[in-house]
């Protein structure tokens, strides 16, 4: 065992509220139950954002009542894909069509949507490139008559007057010639929901999009540039307060995209965040006051409603940042995921269920970091306690250790014998950074490195057995076999 | 053959012939000539070298004779 240090794992009244969000989360998994039935509510909101797994690019589709957005068309030989997805959709027209810049694995497919949709109007960052791809859908956009607008910060586009749709950036006075710099930011916002594109922008676009007063605050960030570490930096990310995070990047992609430095970044201070070379398609839906998750690669069906255009309903307009705010950091007052202040980082992937809904309290929690669930280990285990197992039943214990750098809430969380049968469940426990705890089977005053599982007759087979650790949606964080000390 | 530098990623030139689009050469950066940038169009040439080609298929062939010797 560890030499003790001071308690820290403290269990304030704001644990307790964080208690309930683990016990939320384990209500998010029970046995049988699919994820997406739990939330067919939140799931009928009349906002859908779709970031579409077109492989090493970006496409992005934002199905609004009866109009229809889509951000880039991914690389050239994905137009087939994305125009068969929007099919699958039920879409037959787009409203807006936006190219973030010009690079091929942007606009590549864009004459396959030109070609299969007929379009309201194309934004363009206006960026002129020598690019075949480029001038083709230029001289197409031409051709077909397509209202052609060059995006400018400020701007808004007026599709629905539920709808806020605004231009973070480029500026009117561009940001020197580079393409990925003077990517189109937009923020769409519906409700007290927004979405944040953010093209390839790296950090020169961030950097001058933070001295505006224009606030990129947003529940949900689409990860510049893949996931670049030229971009999506901690000043920014900590502007933009997401709550969930979308890397839009192909398997094995040559250029070492998600780079681990923005990764990194993304899981300090972003508490989900989704891929689409492991998640598929990622599906948002919206309300406007609250939002749910479901991946392709989940349990849900992302392609299950086909879209239908129908009329306007009542829900409210939103206040959207049109003009510079006065105060860009403002803390947001209720949001679709208040129960998680900013500087809380709930597990990422696989902690998260593939279908979540974030309900809409409006309470206010200490500052509390919490790092990433995936860093917690079972450290050790013992399962033949010395002496008798019956007589020692604190002789028989598991270790769990969190290697990563911030404190993980283990509440709900469950250790089990390799049946699964009858899992002690953790309290509202702060597992602290390279502070381990054991979790003797045994009765005994909780501490900072000790708690009790309260049990009368030993959990482990002292001839072999396996611990298992599990998050509070049941999967399985980590697993350690033993007969013995180990 | 004339190549768009598309775009620079993480040290990797990503080339589009002009007359087939739907094609992409990936190349080192550093294969390029110094100080090519995004939206140069470059001239892009293959040439055969049937003498390279007929020396190594010679070494080669030795390789493999020596080997089945042994």
């Amino acid at each position: 065992m560890r030499s003790p240090v001071p308690v820290r794992a403290v269990l304030s009244a704001g644990l307790i509220l964080l208690l309930l969000i683990g016990i939320f989360f384990a209500g998010c998994a029970e046995p049988g139950s699919p994820a997406g039935r739990l939330h067919e509510a939140a799931n009928s909101g009349d906002l859908r954002v779709y970031f579409l797994d077109v492989g090493q690019g970006d496409s992005s589709l934002v199905l609004f009542r009866d109009k229809v957005i889509l951000i880039d068309s991914g690389e050239v030989d994905m137009g087939g894909r994305v125009v068969s997805d929007l099919q699958k959709l039920g879409v037959d027209h787009i409203d807006l069509l936006v190219a973030t810049h010009p690079h091929s694995d942007h606009i590549g497919g864009m004459q396959d949507v030109l070609a299969a949709f007929p379009v309201g109007k194309v934004l363009d960052s206006g960026m002129p490139h020598t690019s075949p791809l480029y001038e083709h859908f230029l001289e197409t956009v031409d051709a077909k008559g397509v209202r052609y607008l060059v995006a400018e910060q400020g701007q808004t586009i007026d599709l629905d007057p539920s709808l806020s749709i605004l231009v973070l950036s480029p500026p009117k006075e561009r940001l020197g010639t580079d393409l990925n710099t003077n990517s189109i930011v937009l923020k769409i916002s519906y409700g007290t929901i927004s979405f944040l594109f953010t093209g390839d922008a790296g950090d020169t676009a961030e950097q001058a999009l933070l001295k505006t007063g224009y606030s990129p605050e947003a529940q949900v960030l689409k990860v510049a540039h893949h996931g670049s570490s030229d971009a999506t930096s901690g000043a920014f990310l900590a502007r933009v307060r997401p709550e969930v995070a979308v890397i839009s990047v192909g398997q094995d992609n040559p250029y070492g995209h998600p780079h681990r430095e923005t990764l990194d970044a993304l899981q300090a201070l972003v508490p989900a965040i989704y891929r689409t070379d492991q998640d598929g398609t990622v599906l948002i839906r919206s309300n406007g006051a609250s939002y749910s998750v479901t991946t392709e690669n989940g349990q849900g069906n992302i392609w299950a409603s086909p879209f239908s255009p129908s009329p306007a309903t009542s829900l409210p307009t939103t206040t959207p940042s049109l003009s510079p705010s006065s105060s860009p950091s403002a803390t947001a007052t209720i949001t679709a995921f208040p129960t998680v202040p900013s500087n809380i980082t709930f597990p990422t992937l696989p902690a998260l269920p593939a279908n979540i809904t974030f309900p809409v309290p409006s309470v206010s929690f200490p500052a509390v970091q919490i790092g990433n669930a995936s860093q917690v280990k079972i450290d050790a285990v013992q399962f033949n306690a010395p002496g008798d197992d019956q007589e020692n039943l604190k002789g028989e214990w598991v270790r769990i250790l969190n290697s990563g750098n911030g404190p993980v809430l283990i509440a709900g969380w469950t250790l089990s014998d390799a049946t699964g049968a009858d899992p002690y469940t953790f309290p509202a426990y702060l597992l602290m950074p390279g502070t381990p705890v054991t979790v003797s089977t045994g009765s005994g005053v909780m501490n900072d490195t000790a708690l009790f599982m309260g049990r009368t007759e030993p959990v482990f087979n002292n001839s072999g057995d396996t611990a298992i650790l599990r998050d509070g949606t049941g999967a399985i964080i980590d697993r350690q076999s033993g007969g013995g000390s180990s | 053959m004339k190549c768009t530098l598309d775009r620079l990623e993480e040290g990797v030139a990503v080339l589009i012939p002009l007359d087939t689009p739907r094609h992409r050469i990936t190349v080192p950066l550093a294969l390029l000539p110094a100080g090519c940038g995004e939206g140069d169009i470059l001239n892009v040439a293959f040439a055969k070298d049937p003498a390279a080609t007929a020396a190594a298929k010679e070494h080669v062939a030795g390789v493999i004779e020596r080997m089945k010797k042994k």
